[in-house]
């Protein structure tokens, strides 16, 4: 490709010829002072604090939009240039409050700095200042109006990037206002960005809202434990307590969501158990951490061959699956990480990395809500999207990229599976026909007959769907995405830590072939989609040890309580939705007594003579194989068939305890057709009884245009609310409905 | 031999009769200069409101890092500009007494009066608090 010469400050420097001054000066290494400039984001030119001198140009260019020419002369350390400068610093800050003290932004201000840096210390304006009020939209973010500077990067990522329209400019000129007109809470799913992008302190965190200042935290870089995508986070430690995760660089992409950004106030939580606890009767008191695991080891001996079994949470690192798995092995244990009681295990495809999705021609989603589950792979998708791809989205629930996608059909629960299945075998069902109108089955029919098509499977495809996916992408070159639940399952999966299924386990406690069992990072009541075998397992299994964070439902039935170190406490790797290692850094001391996994069980293996390896170099990924487990297409049947998902907002890992986070959905709801609505006689807002043989809820109603009749969806995720009970092992289910 | 002697006791006798530069302190005490730097004092305004809004400047000014601020969002009737510290303790095992954190206060809020009795038994009560610092009205 040809390069041009553009000389700046007397650097030369070669740069393509649509590089705009502002890049060609990063190259030559000259500082350009900017605002409204993104490097993600489509330039502006909003704020003119990037004027310089071009030689030839009567007036100042704005280096952010100005194109280089070959042999352009650029000049920024003139008098024009520096008198401009202050001249825009004076005009941003004559109705700004200056109230450093105050701003949680202050230490990383673009204002801050530039002012400092090239500003005046004095000002001619001698009226009042026109101050505006503070807004609170919703638990997370708070927008202060009369420090916006109006570059409108946040507009420009809400519409750009995250393909909304609510977060806006409002009014006009000197006038307009910034954020979402006619509602008190904005929770997108990735608010974290408006936050982090905006150069000044108009939009902060309410999470972290006047707690420490920038300054007093020590950041360490680590990846996010909620997903898979595994997003580099900067975690701000002060005195051993996390309060702010930050997200400067480009890794894997430059967002974050809401996930990554809020819900880590677990670390910090006072409930968290800091000491192992046993039970002794009826209550749990503590002991110290060499009598636990002396007891728990000779509890473990009393065990035969296939008594013990191990339930791990998705979520921990490869050097704690491979603890697990020496030991495991050594007492000849079962072992599955499955928590979400899913059938199938990760399969390992030829996409390797978040560039492939965001370069597709088309890309056609199935089954699940790829911005719950794996919230930045959503704006990659988007970004395809923008540059012209083709988006399909089937799925049962309304997604967050269904109403931005070209074809989006909101299928019947029941048939959801089947649709998929006709769908990847070429045909367009008669339900999926009648979801969508004729141009919409058009562009599908086009996307199916492309070679470059690229399939994500959601968290919900079953095995069977997953099997079929992969042989027939492979069969006619199309790229397959399968996404798994929790931060780590391709690892887990290529260590090794699977059997048959936490199912299978948890069949096996009730049939009495398992007695001791050993649950690691997960509360099985909230994840396992029956509750009520969860129950009939933990009440008979004879010897029962949870490690986790908090006391929650499984560990109450617990013998033994093993505190474990949460994300930010302990270093690791984990393997990311494209089968690439990450590293995870410990960014504080463990807390009280916990620590992590692996140490837990090397005290227990030592006092039973065995050894446990913490060594995963050895893991070769690249020869991980395909495993297609065989299953049948999901098929639901009764009056009103359920598609049980959390929302967003609860989707986090320890959500519970991240009170901000999670009140972003306040209430569970129940998405209803409108037809099933009047058949019933409620309306939006009004409370329904969902029940079935096993149990009864009540959730608050909402109505969805489009949502195909007997089909509901209802939210699960909420404390003290065990939707799972309503479950059989699979998150579709029948139920009855009725007006409460 | 004897001269120097003479001469050193001649000195000493002749402070004998002049005024004392001790005084019996606990019982007399002496008045300090009004710019002593002495104990500190968060400010409150004329509602009783803390004037400290936890910019940090103090903690970060400190030389001795003698100072520890967390801060908080506060109702109006607390905090005229809606956020005051929460914790702020003064650790007088490590102050120098420099007045850096006053210079460095934008709104007036901490200031080093001119008490000066800060002795205390054990070491631990030298870690002052809100309660010891704030200004009672
Ligand atoms: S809120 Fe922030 S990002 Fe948005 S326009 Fe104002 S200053 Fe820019
Ligand atoms: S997309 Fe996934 S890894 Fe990235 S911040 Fe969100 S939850 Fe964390
Ligand atoms: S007087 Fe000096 S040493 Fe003492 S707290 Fe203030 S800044 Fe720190
Ligand atoms: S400098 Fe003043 S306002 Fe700022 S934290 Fe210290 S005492 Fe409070
Ligand atoms: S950065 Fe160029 S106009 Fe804002």
């Amino acid at each position: 490709m040809s390069t041009v010469k553009v000389t700046i400050d007397g650097i030369t420097v070669e740069v393509s010829p649509d590089a705009t001054i502002l890049q060609a000066a990063a190259k030559a290494g000259v500082d350009i002072p900017y605002f409204c400039y993104h490097p993600f984001l489509k330039p502006a030119g909003l704020c003119r604090m990037c004027l310089v001198e071009v030689e030839g140009m009567p007036k100042l260019a704005p280096a952010c939009v100005t194109q280089v020419r070959d042999g352009m002369v650029v000049k920024t350390n003139t008098e024009r240039v520096k008198k401009a400068r202050e001249g825009i610093i004076e005009f941003q800050l004559l109705h700004h409050p200056l109230d450093c003290p105050i701003c949680d932004q202050a230490g990383e201000c673009y204002l801050q700095d530039i002012t400092f840096r090239y500003g005046k210390a004095t000002s001619r304006f001698a009226d009042e200042k026109e101050l505006y009020p503070t807004k609170f939209y919703g638990p997370l973010i708070v927008h202060e109006q009369s420090r916006c500077i109006l570059c409108k990067r946040c507009v420009r990522f809400s519409t750009e990037v995250a393909g909304g329209t609510e977060w806006n400019v409002y009014w006009r000129a000197a006038h307009s206002i910034i954020g979402a007109y006619d509602t008190d809470t904005v929770a997108n799913y990735f608010t974290a960005n408006l936050v982090e992008i905006c150069p000044v302190g108009a939009i902060t965190s309410r999470l972290y809202r006047y707690k420490t200042r920038i300054w007093k935290l020590d950041f360490t870089r680590s990846v996010c434990d909620h997903c898979e995508i595994g997003c580099s986070l900067d975690l701000g430690v002060r005195e051993n307590q996390l309060f702010k995760i930050k997200h400067n660089i480009m890794d894997p992409t430059p967002w974050l969501c809401d996930k990554g950004y809020y819900a880590f106030d677990y670390v910090n939580h006072a409930e968290r158990i800091l000491f192992p606890l046993k039970r002794n009767e009826k209550k749990m008191v503590s002991v110290s951490s060499e009598d636990v695991s002396d007891q728990i080891a000779k509890a473990l001996e009393g065990y035969k061959e296939g008594e013990v079994a191990l339930i791990v949470s998705p979520h921990i690192v490869l050097e704690d699956a491979a603890a697990v798995k020496s030991f495991a092995d050594a007492l000849k244990a079962k072992v599955d990480y499955r928590v979400y009681g899913e059938d199938y295990l990760p399969l390992k495809t030829g996409v390797s990395d978040i560039s492939d999705v965001e370069g597709s021609k088309n890309i056609l989603i199935l089954c699940g809500d790829v911005a719950v589950s794996h919230p930045v792979l959503a704006l990659s998708v988007l970004k395809a999207k923008f540059s012209g791809a083709n988006v399909a989205v089937i799925s049962a629930n309304d997604t967050y990229l269904g109403e931005r996608s070209n074809v989006f059909a909101l299928v019947p629960a029941s048939k959801e599976e089947a649709i998929a299945k006709d769908l990847l075998e070429g045909r367009l069902n008669d339900a999926l026909k009648q979801a969508l109108s004729e141009s919409e089955l058009e562009t599908l029919r086009s996307m199916l007959q492309s070679e470059d098509l690229m399939v994500i499977l959601g968290v919900r495809a079953s095995s069977a769907l997953r099997s079929l996916a992969y042989k027939i992408s492979s069969d006619k070159g199309w790229k397959l995405l399968a996404l798994d639940r929790g931060s780590n399952p391709k690892g887990l999966f290529a260590m090794g830590l699977y059997s048959d299924g936490v199912g299978g386990i948890l069949k096996g406690v009730v049939d009495g072939k398992v007695k001791a069992l050993l649950v690691f990072g997960v509360d099985l009541f909230e994840t396992y989609p029956d509750a009520a075998l969860v129950k009939e397992a933990l009440s008979s299994v004879e010897f029962l040890v949870v490690g986790d964070l908090f006391f929650h439902e499984t560990a109450a039935y617990a013998d033994y309580f093993l505190p474990l170190v949460s994300f930010a406490e302990d270093s690791g790797t984990v393997v990311n939705l494209f089968w690439s290692k990450r590293r995870r850094r410990r960014a504080m001391e463990p807390k009280g007594e916990s620590t992590s996994l692996r140490k837990w069980l090397a005290s227990i293996a030592d006092r039973l003579g065995v050894n446990v390896t913490t060594e995963v170099e050895g893991l070769d990924l690249s020869s991980v194989e395909v495993k297609l487990t065989e299953g049948k297409v999901e098929q639901v049947d009764g009056k009103f068939v359920a598609v049980v998902e959390p929302p967003f907002y609860r989707s986090a890992k320890y959500a519970g305890w991240c009170s901000n986070f999670s009140e972003a959905s306040a209430e569970p709801k129940v998405v209803l057709s409108i037809e099933d609505a009047k058949a019933l006689g409620v309306k939006e807002g009004d409370k329904v009884v969902v029940e079935n043989s096993r149990g009864r809820f009540e959730f608050r109603v909402k109505l969805r245009e489009g949502q195909p009749a007997s089909s509901v969806v209802l939210d699960c995720g909420y404390d003290r609310f065990p939707v799972n009970l309503l479950l059989t092992g699979s998150w579709k289910v029948a139920v009855d409905l009725k007006k409460a | 031999m004897v001269g120097p002697l003479l001469k050193g006791l001649k000195i000493t006798f002749s402070h004998l009769f002049k005024p004392a530069f001790t005084v019996k302190y606990p019982y007399e005490k002496i008045e300090v200069a009004p710019r002593w730097r002495g104990k500190h004092v968060l400010r409150v305004d004329e509602e009783g409101r803390e004037k400290c809004c936890y910019c940090g400047l103090c903690e970060a000014v400190c030389p001795a890092n003698a100072i520890r601020i967390y801060g908080e969002e506060a109702p109006l009737e607390k905090s005229d500009v809606g956020k005051i510290a929460v914790i702020y303790e003064i650790d007088y095992r490590r102050c120098i007494f420099c007045g850096y954190c006053e210079e460095a206060c934008p709104r007036g809020a901490i200031e080093l009066t001119t008490f000066y009795e800060l002795a205390e038994p054990e070491r631990e009560k030298l870690l002052q608090t809100k309660e010891t610092l704030l200004e009672k009205r």
